[in-house]
C-alpha cells in the first residue's frame, strides 16, 4: 500500500464521512402534518410490511383527524421493545402484539382495557357479534386487552399432485388420523442412504394436536389445572409414536434441513419437500402470491378413530393492544375500529385478505368482498370451519401463559427426541409449572 | 526498526504460505458463501436437490446483482449510514480520549486506593449488562434521554473499562525510568501523559479505536432499547429488519449484510499497519 | 524516595483527577443502578408498579426448586471451560503464525481479522446457512470426504459444537491483540537468545510466551468474563435454548426471566448470582497472575 494511496484513501474517507452525516436530510416529513399522530407498532416485515402499509394508508385516507405512523419492529424483541416504550415513557399508541404476551401485561397494568374505550353500542356489537373464541383469546380476568386483526388456525396442505402420484385421491381425504398416517407412509421418499428427502406427513405440535385427542391445556378460573392428562398423554405418544417409526434422528435431520429455508417462497411444502403438512392459514394468500400453478387442497387435521374430537384447535395470531399510558387512545380506537372492521366489515374484509388472516366476527365473513375473497380462494374455507367450531379453544388466560407455553414446546421437544418417555415430559411439564406457580402465589400474584 | 518475526529461509517461506493458504480456507469461506449467496436467485438459494458439492455451488448462476439495489431500496440505507457514523465518531472520540485519560492514572500515578479502585473496574466488566439495565434506564428516562442517543454516546464519554485495562497494559510495559526523569526535570503528569506516553501508545489508542469503530457499527442493543424513531436508527438496526418472521429474503439480507461488512474490512484494511505496528512503543528500551 | 505529606496529597489528587472520567460515569451507570439492583433481587418487580419486598424468596426458588438454572448454569461453565482455553491457544496460534515476516502478509492478517468484524446477525445467518444439514456447505463438504454430517444445530451435543465453533472462527479479534503484543516484544531479547545460541523452540518458549504472558491474561480475563455472559448468538441461532437446553446459556435463562416472563426481581437475583460467580473466578485468575505474568520493563 503506498503512502500516497493511504493519504488520498484518508482524505476521500474523511470527505465521504462529512458529506453524509451533514448532507442527508434529518427525517422523512410526515404526510399530514396537521393532523393528530398516532403511532403505532407491528410486527411485520418485507412484503408483509407492505399490506400493513396499504391499511394503514387506507385509514389516514379516510378521516383527516388522525395520522397513523406505522413502526416494525423485529418480531423477537417486539414485546421487549413495548416494555420499554411504556416505561421509558415513550409508548406506542396502538401495537398489534401475539396474543400469548397479552394477559402477563395486562396482569401488570401495562394496557388499556379497550371495552373502557367503547360506546355503549361497539361494546354491545363487540361482544354479541365476534367469534367467541377470538374475542376470548384477547380478554384477560373479564375484560378485552387485545382485538384481534388477524388470527391465525392450523390445518393441513396437501399437494395433490404428490397424491395421485402415490395412488391416493386428494379429493377423499383421510376422515381418521390412522388413515391419514398411512397416506404419509406412502408419500415419503428416500434417498439412497435412507435419509429422507420427501416426508409425507408426520404429527407435531403438541399444543395444538392435543385438543383433536380431547385434551388441551386448561387453566380453570378457580387456579386448577389439567396438564397431564391421558388425553394429552395419547397425544404426545402418538406424535412420538410416528416419529419412532420413521427414526426420531430422521425427522431431525429432514426438519433441521428446511428450517432455514423458512421465507415464503421457500416453504417446504411449495418446494414439493412435503407432501402433507400442518400450517398456518396465511399460507393460502402466500400460494396464491408466490404458487398460484402448484394445486393444493386444505383440509382440518382428522381426529383419532377414538375418543377424537373434530375441528378442535387452539387460536393464536395478532391482536391490538393500547398501553396505559398511550397518549393518544381515541385515535388508536379509531384505528383499531377501522381494521378490525368493527365499524364496517365489509370494508376491514380487504384488510383481513391482503394478509390472509381470520377475522375478528362471522359480519366480516359474510360481507360481499370477504366472500368474493372466498369464492377465489376456496381453500381457506377449512380454517372458518375450524374458526366455527366449539371445539376450537382460547389458550389459557393466565399470566405465566408463556411459561407454561414454554413447557409445553420442551415437553415435546424432548419427547420426539426420545430423550424422555412422553410420560416423563408431561410429568415434568405439570411438576415445572405447579413449581412456578407455587412461587409467583408466594409472591402475591394470582397465577 | 520493526520487530517483525523472524527471517525465513525458502522451504520455510513456501511452508508458510501453504499453512496460511490452508488455514485461509475456514475463514474465508464463511463470507465466500455470504457474498455468493448476495447474487444468487431463490431458485438456487433454495434448491434442495442439489446436495452435491462443486463449484457450481459457490458460483452464482444466473447472476442476481439486482439484490444489491433491491436491498438498499428496501431501505433508507443512507439515513441509517448517517446515523451510524455519526455515532461512530462521537463513541470513538469519546472513548479512546476518557479510557486513555483513566488509563494513564491506573497505569503510572500512584495515588490512595488505586489498585482496589483499578479491581472496582476490573469488576464492573463482569457485570452482566441485565443487572443495570432497568435502573439504567430508569435514569435515563428522568433525565429525559430517551428516545435520543445520549444513552449511547455519553457512557462512552466516561471511559470503557475494557479499553482501560486494555491501556493500561499497554502503558505498564513503558518502563518507568522515562517518565521519572521527565519528572525530575519538572513535567507534570499532564505533560508526561501528552507528551511522552501518547506518542508511544498509537497502537494501542488505534486498536481502541477501531474496537469502539466496530462496536458502534455493530451494535444492536442500544439502539433497540433507547431509539423509537425510524429516522434515527442505525445501520445494525436495519440490518436486523431483513431477518424476517415472515416472508425472509436471504439473497437480501445478504446483500445487504456484505454492504454493511464492506466498510469495516477497507476500513482495517487501511488501518492495520498502525493498528498492529508495535515499534516506537518500545523503543526506548 | 521518601515523600512527604503535601506530595502524598498532591499525587492523590492527580491520580483522582486523571481517573475522573471513570469514576464520575461508575458512579452514575454502574453503581448506584448495582445497589439498586441488589435491592430489587430481593422483591417483586415488573418495571412499572413499586417494587415489593419478598425477602430471600427469589433466591430461594433459584437455589432450591430451579432446574432449569442449574441446567443453563452448567451450560455456561461448560462453554467457558472449552471456548476459553480453546480461543486461547488458537489466537496465539494463529498470531504466531501470522508474526512470521514474508511478503502479502498484511493480506492474510486482515483475512482472518475478517471473520471477526462481521456483524454477529449476518456471521449467525451465515452460520445457519452452512450449518444446514442438508444443502449447507459444511456437510456438503463432509459428504466429499464420505463423512455424513450431523443435524448441527438440531441436535444437543452439535449444536453446543456448532456455537464452539463460530466463537473460534471470530478468533481473529483477539488474535490482532496477541500479534500487537508480539510485535511489542523488544527484539534485544531475541538478538540476545540467538547469542546464546538457543532454537527457535527455545526462544519461543522462553522469550516470546513469557513476554507474551500480560496480553494473554487479558485475554483470559476477558474470555471468562465474555464467556459467562454469552447470548447473542445463543439467541439468534437457538432462541429457545436449543435442543434438549443444550444451548440455554445462563444469560439467555436469564433474559427470559426479565423480558419474557417480566419478572425483574428473580432476574435480579439471577444476574446476582452470575456475578458472583464471576467476580470469584476473576479474583482467582487475579490470584495465579504474579506466578505467571511477566510485565516487562
Amino acid at each position: 500500500m503506498g503512502k500516497q494511496i493511504k493519504k488520498w484513501f484518508s482524505i476521500a474517507f474523511v470527505a465521504i464521512v462529512t458529506v453524509v452525516v451533514f448532507a442527508t436530510n434529518q427525517s422523512t416529513p410526515r404526510r399530514y402534518p396537521a393532523r393528530i399522530p398516532v403511532r403505532f407498532w407491528h410486527r411485520w416485515q418485507g412484503d408483509w410490511e407492505k399490506q400493513v402499509q396499504k391499511i394503514v394508508d387506507a385509514f389516514n385516507e379516510s378521516q383527516d383527524k388522525y395520522e397513523v405512523i406505522a413502526l416494525s419492529t423485529p418480531a423477537s424483541g417486539a414485546d421487549s421493545k413495548f416494555i420499554m416504550g411504556v416505561i421509558g415513557g415513550d409508548p406506542p399508541d396502538v401495537m398489534s402484539m401475539w396474543n400469548g404476551a397479552i394477559p402477563n401485561m395486562a396482569d401488570n397494568g401495562f394496557l388499556t382495557p379497550l371495552e373502557t374505550l367503547m360506546s355503549p353500542e361497539e361494546k354491545k356489537a363487540y361482544f354479541n357479534d365476534s367469534y367467541p373464541v377470538i374475542r376470548d383469546s384477547g380478554m384477560y380476568k373479564g375484560r378485552v386487552y387485545g382485538i384481534t386483526i388477524g388470527s391465525d388456525l392450523y390445518a393441513l396442505y396437501v399437494n395433490v399432485k404428490q397424491c395421485r402420484e402415490a395412488g391416493l385421491d386428494p379429493d377423499h381425504f383421510p376422515t381418521t388420523l390412522e388413515e391419514l398416517e398411512r397416506w404419509g407412509d406412502k408419500l415419503n421418499q428416500y434417498d439412497k442412504n435412507g435419509n429422507l428427502t420427501r416426508l409425507g406427513f408426520v404429527l407435531s405440535s403438541l399444543d395444538y394436536i392435543a385438543y383433536l385427542f380431547g385434551g388441551g391445556f386448561y387453566v380453570h378460573p378457580d387456579g386448577t389445572y389439567d396438564l397431564n392428562t391421558p388425553q394429552n398423554l395419547r397425544a404426545l405418544q402418538r406424535i412420538v409414536d410416528e416419529r419412532k417409526k420413521l427414526g426420531f434422528e430422521k425427522v431431525l435431520r429432514f426438519n433441521a434441513g428446511l428450517k432455514n429455508s423458512a421465507g415464503a417462497a421457500a416453504w417446504p411444502f411449495m418446494t414439493g419437500d412435503l407432501s402433507i403438512t400442518f400450517d398456518g392459514q396465511w399460507r393460502v394468500e402466500e400460494l396464491r402470491k408466490f404458487r398460484p400453478d402448484l394445486e393444493y387442497r386444505v383440509y382440518p387435521v382428522p381426529p383419532p378413530a377414538q375418543n377424537g374430537k373434530p375441528l378442535a384447535g387452539t387460536i393464536s395470531g395478532n391482536f391490538m393492544i393500547v398501553p396505559s399510558s398511550a397518549k393518544q387512545k381515541e385515535g388508536a380506537w379509531e384505528f383499531i375500529k377501522f381494521w378490525s372492521g368493527l365499524d364496517d366489515p365489509n370494508r376491514a374484509a380487504k384488510f383481513y385478505n391482503l394478509g390472509g388472516w381470520l377475522p375478528l366476527s362471522p359480519a366480516v365473513t359474510n360481507s360481499p368482498n370477504f366472500q368474493a375473497w372466498l369464492k377465489e380462494n376456496p381453500q381457506f374455507k377449512a380454517f372458518l370451519q375450524i374458526l366455527a367450531s366449539p371445539n376450537c379453544k382460547p389458550m389459557p388466560a393466565i399470566a405465566n401463559l408463556q411459561f407454561l407455553n414454554d413447557q409445553i414446546s420442551r415437553a415435546e421437544d424432548q419427547a420426539v427426541r426420545g430423550t424422555v418417555t412422553p410420560k416423563q415430559a408431561l410429568e415434568e411439564l405439570e411438576a415445572n409449572y405447579k413449581k412456578e406457580l407455587d412461587r409467583r402465589r408466594a409472591l402475591g400474584y394470582d397465577n | 526498526m520493526t520487530t517483525d518475526g523472524p527471517k525465513l529461509n525458502l522451504g520455510s517461506k513456501v511452508a508458510t504460505y501453504v499453512v496460511l493458504t490452508l488455514l485461509c480456507l475456514p475463514a474465508l469461506l464463511p463470507l465466500v458463501w455470504m457474498i455468493s449467496t448476495s447474487l444468487k436467485g431463490d431458485t438456487q438459494i433454495y434448491n434442495a436437490t442439489d446436495h452435491g458439492l462443486s463449484l457450481s455451488t459457490l458460483v452464482p448462476s444466473p447472476l442476481h446483482p439486482e439484490n444489491y439495489p433491491d436491498a438498499l431500496n428496501t431501505l433508507p440505507f443512507l439515513v441509517y449510514l448517517r446515523n451510524t457514523l455519526f455515532l461512530c465518531i462521537c463513541t470513538v472520540l469519546g472513548a479512546v480520549v476518557s479510557s486513555a485519560v483513566v488509563a494513564y492514572g491506573f497505569a503510572k500515578v500512584n495515588f490512595t486506593g488505586k489498585n482496589t479502585l483499578f479491581m472496582l473496574m476490573i469488576a464492573t466488566m463482569a457485570l452482566p449488562g441485565q443487572v443495570t439495565m432497568i435502573p439504567v434506564f430508569s435514569l435515563y428516562r428522568s433525565l429525559g434521554w430517551y428516545g435520543t442517543y445520549l444513552p449511547i454516546i455519553v457512557p462512552a464519554f466516561t471511559a470503557s473499562a475494557y479499553y482501560v485495562f486494555l491501556m493500561t497494559q499497554f502503558f505498564r510495559t513503558i518502563p518507568n525510568e522515562m517518565s521519572e526523569a521527565a519528572r525530575v526535570d519538572g513535567a507534570g503528569e499532564w505533560t508526561i501523559f501528552t507528551r511522552l506516553i501518547l506518542p508511544l501508545s498509537k497502537p494501542a489508542l488505534a486498536t481502541c479505536a477501531l474496537f469502539q469503530f466496530i462496536g458502534t457499527w455493530n451494535d444492536f442493543l442500544g439502539p433497540l432499547l433507547y431509539i423509537n424513531d425510524p429516522a434515527k436508527y442505525p445501520l445494525a438496526y436495519g440490518l436486523q429488519q431483513f431477518v424476517t418472521l415472515y416472508g425472509g429474503k436471504h439473497a437480501q439480507l445478504m446483500a445487504a449484510s456484505t454492504i454493511f461488512t464492506i466498510p469495516i474490512i477497507i476500513l482495517f484494511f487501511f488501518a492495520q499497519k498502525t493498528f498492529i505496528q508495535g515499534i516506537s512503543t518500545t523503543g526506548g528500551k | 524516595m521518601p515523600r512527604g505529606n503535601r506530595d502524598k496529597a498532591k499525587q492523590n489528587l492527580v491520580g483522582y483527577l486523571f481517573i475522573s472520567p471513570w469514576l464520575i460515569g461508575f458512579i452514575a451507570f454502574t453503581f448506584w443502578p448495582f445497589i439498586r439492583s441488589i435491592y430489587l433481587s430481593f422483591t417483586r418487580y415488573n418495571i412499572v408498579t413499586e417494587p415489593k419486598w419478598v425477602g430471600l424468596a427469589n433466591y430461594k426458588m433459584l437455589l432450591t426448586q430451579d432446574e432449569l438454572f442449574y441446567k443453563s448454569a452448567w451450560v455456561t461453565i461448560k462453554y467457558a471451560i472449552v471456548a476459553v482455553p480453546l480461543g486461547i491457544v488458537a489466537g496465539v496460534a494463529l498470531a504466531l503464525l501470522l508474526n512470521i515476516n514474508v511478503k502479502g502478509m498484511s493480506v492474510f492478517r486482515t483475512i482472518f481479522y475478517l471473520p471477526s468484524i462481521v456483524p454477529t446477525v449476518a456471521t449467525s445467518v451465515v452460520f445457519m446457512w452452512l450449518l444446514n444439514p442438508n444443502i449447507g456447505l459444511v456437510n456438503r463438504i463432509l459428504a466429499v470426504v464420505g463423512v455424513q454430517g450431523p443435524a448441527w444445530l438440531s441436535t444437543s451435543p452439535w449444536a453446543f459444537n456448532s456455537l464452539i465453533m463460530m466463537a473460534l472462527w471470530g478468533v481473529g479479534g483477539s488474535m490482532v491483540i496477541y500479534l500487537a503484543g508480539l510485535k511489542d516484544i523488544p527484539v534485544h531479547l531475541y538478538e540476545a537468545a540467538t547469542l546464546d545460541g538457543a532454537s527457535s523452540v527455545k526462544k519461543l518458549r522462553y522469550v516470546t510466551l513469557p513476554m507474551m504472558t500480560p496480553v494473554i491474561f487479558f485475554n483470559l480475563v476477558m474470555g471468562i468474563i465474555s464467556a459467562f455472559q454469552y447470548f447473542t448468538q445463543a439467541f439468534v441461532m437457538t432462541p429457545n435454548g436449543g435442543p434438549e437446553d443444550s444451548t440455554y446459556f445462563y444469560s439467555l435463562y436469564l433474559y427470559n426471566r426479565a423480558w419474557k416472563y417480566l419478572d425483574m426481581g428473580y432476574a435480579s437475583a439471577m444476574a446476582w448470582i452470575l456475578f458472583l460467580v464471576v467476580i470469584v473466578l476473576t479474583g482467582l485468575v487475579f490470584r495465579t497472575q504474579k506466578k505467571w505474568v511477566h510485565y516487562g520493563g
